[in-house]
């Protein structure tokens, strides 16, 4: 029993890599079908098999085609498992972020990996799309409560404005983590600005929030201990 | 003395130059806002617009003068595109153009010559060549035929349809080269252009693997620079991102200058390069010509030229477009580090 379902979730984990949508809908099928868990198919086969994307994309093996092939065969199984998946609160979603390119830049490839790794790893992503107003960001973070707010920019006439954002959440909102991105950044000017994260690349991205929601729940657990 | 002009042909015909040639890549929004200007305020004014051009040119003396950069977005609007302009950053196309292979037939290149901004552009490039192109290297720029056809196409479609549609991707990209063809022609054909520009960020090494480079974006290229050539202009690439994996295909793109971005070794594309393709490259636009000091541009700059110089078929070219906000004592250092850069054989 426990081998078959490594063996489907090496054939879902395979199929995302190998960006073969069928092979990855025959799988996750097979998983309801034989009744295994769909929320462990869904976080160690499909999110495991991009996982093994985004390391083959950092490692420049994988470009941004075979990126989106691979997201497409993980969200055919997705949409299979989903409806599956049992609510438990030890399962909950690890946050919410609010993401979008800054005004004056319509360059949103990778800001839509960044979406996509967030979304895969189960956080809550309220997308603002591109060329976003620079007050709509802010907004956005304090209507939905937002954990984190990403932010791209490509272009070296854009990019100050994500400096502008940074300091009016924070005047509103401290807690907020706050990563940047985009080709004319390096990490240094994200600390400058006074960022939390920068985001190299779309994993790189997804590593760096991953590390921030560690020391937000740090920051929550003082919270409660104080209260 | 050799004029700016001819150590630039000295260059490109991969001889050691009289003395090194350097330029500002692209820099048409840095261009405008030396003299106060926007491209939106001169966009149907060529008059004033190759005078703004050439008066900037002679005062800061690059070896090869962009007469239209920074607007390569504005290009497709002929073809019925929406245009959003900003106040400092290059304007932008709002949406794709098509969505399938039967809705190229709707795009009108006959049309292309008609749109105001393109015949601003074209004359533009023959009021300034006519000031100054006998002594200077005058061109001018547009999208390569991969970058326009992902913008009409639209970027993420086009990513897909390398997989999915590749016949789409490679109908919109030649649709796409043919534009570029039409948006050339009369000033390659009436002699103005001896050097064409086509920058292909779209295409880059970061975004595209080498297989599809070579299966969707190097054929159209290639097409384009054997047209070119045929009427008597060189064509020079610029390439974003990393392609250190594919630096023999640029070589095979018939382009006589390829540019490359910082994120290349120099060295290694001097290697691959040598004897083939004069190179162009590649101090840091942003972090080094934008904001950096005057003395580490120099730095940055003198370390391209000891990497890439010697032998010649070398021009000093920041890794990118010229970023608007760039100071000007910063491109006074940069150029005249090459100018004054002792060239060995």
């Amino acid at each position: 029993m426990a081998d078959r379902f490594q063996e489907l979730l090496e054939e879902l984990r395979q199929g995302v890599t190998e960006y073969d949508e069928e092979r990855v809908k025959v799988a996750a099928q097979a998983v309801l079908d034989e009744g295994f868990d769909a929320y462990d198919a869904v976080m160690n086969g499909l999110a495991a098999g991009m996982e093994e994307v985004g390391r083959l994309f950092g490692a420049n093996e994988y470009f941004v085609p075979e990126v989106l092939m691979c997201a497409d065969a993980l969200y055919g199984g997705l949409e299979i498992l989903r409806p599956h998946i049992e609510v438990d609160p030890s399962r909950q979603v690890k946050g919410a972020v609010v993401i979008g390119t800054v005004e004056g830049d319509v360059h949103d490839i990778g800001k839509n990996l960044v979406k996509l790794m967030f979304e895969i790893a189960g956080f809550t992503v309220h997308d603002l799309g591109r060329d976003v107003p620079l007050e709509k960001f802010v907004e956005e973070v304090l209507s939905t409560d937002s954990d984190f707010l990403c932010m791209s920019a490509m272009m070296t006439t854009t990019m100050g404005g994500m400096k502008q954002v940074i300091d009016q959440v924070r005047q509103k909102n401290p807690n907020v983590k706050i990563m940047v991105g985009g080709a004319p950044l390096t990490g240094d000017l994200a600390q400058r600005w006074g960022a939390d994260g920068y985001g190299k690349d779309a994993p790189n991205a997804l590593q760096e929030a991953l590390r921030m929601v560690g020391s937000l729940r740090e920051m929550h657990q003082e919270a409660a201990k104080g209260g | 003395m050799a004029t700016p002009r001819q150590v630039v042909e000295q260059a490109m015909a991969l001889e050691v130059p009289e003395r090194q040639p350097a330029c500002i890549y692209g820099g048409g929004m840095w261009t405008l806002r030396q003299a106060g200007e926007t491209f939106a305020g001169l966009s149907e004014d060529p008059a004033r617009m190759s005078e703004v051009i050439a008066r900037v040119a002679r005062d800061v003396g690059s070896d090869i003068v962009y007469t239209g950069s920074g607007y390569n977005n504005v290009h497709v609007a002929a073809l019925g595109g929406r245009i959003k302009y900003r106040q400092i950053g290059a304007p932008d196309l709002e949406e794709p153009l098509v969505g399938s292979i039967e809705d190229l037939a709707g795009l009108k290149l006959e049309r292309v010559d008609e749109y105001v901004t393109v015949r601003t552009v074209q004359e533009t490039a023959r009021r300034v060549a006519a000031q100054i192109g006998q002594e200077y290297m005058v061109t001018m720029t547009s999208w390569g035929p991969f970058s326009l056809g992902a913008q009409i196409l639209g970027v993420e479609q086009t990513m897909r349809g390398c997989f999915r549609q590749p016949e789409l991707v490679r109908a919109v990209v030649d649709f796409a080269a043919e534009f570029i063809r039409v948006f050339y022609a009369p000033v390659v054909e009436d002699g103005t252009l001896k050097l064409v520009s086509l920058a292909d960020p779209t295409a880059a090494g970061s975004l595209i693997s080498k297989k599809h480079y070579a299966q969707f974006a190097l054929p159209p290229l290639q097409r384009l620079a054997e047209y070119f050539r045929s009427r008597g202009a060189a064509t020079l690439l610029h390439i974003c991102g990393d392609t250190q994996d594919r630096l023999e295909l640029l070589t095979e793109s018939g382009a006589q200058i390829v540019s490359i971005d910082t994120a290349v070794e120099l060295a290694a594309a001097k290697a691959a390069f040598t004897g083939k393709t004069c190179l162009g490259g590649n101090l840091d636009p942003v972090h080094v010509l934008q904001q950096g000091t005057p003395e580490e541009v120099v730095r940055g700059a003198r370390r391209c030229l000891d990497d890439a110089a010697a032998g010649g078929g070398f021009i000093l070219m920041p890794g990118c477009d010229t970023p608007p906000l760039t100071p000007r004592e910063n491109v006074d250092a940069f150029l005249h580090t090459a100018f004054e850069y002792r060239l060995q054989g």
